[in-house]
């Protein structure tokens, strides 16, 4: 682990999601209104405003939007970004498992998850392996 | 000099440690008064004649776009309430957290096109005395004083001096009878306002 992730507070709204991070799934919100997918997801589209959102799993992978690498937590340096999904949505986030300084604007990630202290995993992304 | 920049630790790659303002304590105040009342005070008169402010969020994580900021909303809004333009603009107090703050800004508030804010500021531009657009003359976030969540009292304060004549004789513009102060909240790069003043000496 890269550094260690506060527990997210986990609400009603959010708690399926948890639970499916929990599995090691990675679930997004999309609107049936106005058929788009949204980052963080919530109960009323944050597009439209309608109620009328379904939780839909995700391969969770995407681009690199951007990046920045913290030094001075050296030894334990992190990067956190934005991935835009290939739904759509950005979100920010995390880059583990990889070489920092070799991070670069629209690499594919994937997710994957890292524990918390005493809470849910968070979701986080690799890069993935060419080939 | 660019080179001290350069040469100081990396903090969030790509800032390094002269890239980010100050942290000091501080505070300020101004005081708006009917004109009846401003004349009385046998000041000199500082009128505000544009102001706006503006959100911007990351709306769900759709078509996110870290290039501009909410200042590309109220900047135009204030020089629109105004009647003026940039390019009449004879003093500048921009926020400045972190120099990419600035650029963003200068982009935003339309004093160089998108993309040009670092040739703007690398030509000289802010420099009191030598370029177009003399900048946080006070030292600004970068050099002098950085309150936090106060930052943006101080960009105010410096911009009034400037119309008064009351800035350090060393970096007081000439003729200065028209400033603007701007300045974001939050986090440029996630949810943030901004707010924009353009003032004018009576």
């Amino acid at each position: 682990m890269s550094r260690q992730i506060p527990a997210p507070p986990v609400n009603p709204e959010s708690k399926p999601f948890w639970d499916a991070a929990g599995e090691g799934r990675f679930l997004i919100k999309r609107c049936r209104a106005c058929g788009e997918a949204h980052w963080y997801p919530r109960l009323a589209c944050p597009l439209c405003f309608s109620d009328d959102t379904v939780w839909e799993e995700s391969p969770g992978e995407g681009v690199v939007y951007t990046f920045s690498v913290m030094r001075p937590a050296f030894p334990n340096a992190y990067a956190i970004g934005y991935v835009t999904l290939d739904e759509g949505p950005s979100m920010l986030t995390n880059f583990v498992d990889c070489d920092l300084s070799a991070l670069r604007i629209g690499q594919r990630v994937k997710v994957r998850f890292e524990p918390t202290e005493g809470g849910p995993p968070a979701p986080v992304f690799a890069p993935i392996q060419a080939g | 000099m660019v080179e001290e920049v350069l040469a100081s630790p990396i903090i969030a790659s790509p800032l390094h440690r002269m890239d980010c303002c100050v942290i000091t304590d501080g505070g300020g105040a101004v005081i708006v008064v009917s004109p009846e009342v401003a004349r009385r005070l046998n000041r000199p008169l500082v009128k505000i004649i544009g102001a706006a402010e503006a959100p911007k969020g990351p709306r769900g994580g759709a078509g996110l776009d870290l290039t501009w900021s909410a200042g590309a909303l109220s900047g135009p809004a204030a020089f629109a309430e105004a009647g003026v333009t940039p390019a009449d603009i004879k003093y500048a107090s921009i926020y400045d957290s972190f120099t990419i703050t600035v650029l963003m800004q200068l982009e935003d508030l339309g004093f160089c096109a998108k993309g040009e804010g670092g040739k703007f500021v690398a030509d000289g531009n802010l420099i009191s005395g030598v370029g177009k657009l003399p900048f946080n003359t006070d030292g600004g976030g970068l050099c002098n004083n950085h309150p936090t969540n106060r930052g943006g009292i101080t960009k105010v304060i410096e911009a009034v001096r400037q119309l008064r004549g009351e800035a350090h004789p060393k970096v007081q513009v000439p003729s200065c009878d028209l400033a603007i102060a701007h300045g974001t909240g939050g986090a440029l790069g996630a949810r943030h306002g901004a707010a924009t003043l353009i003032m004018e000496c009576e």
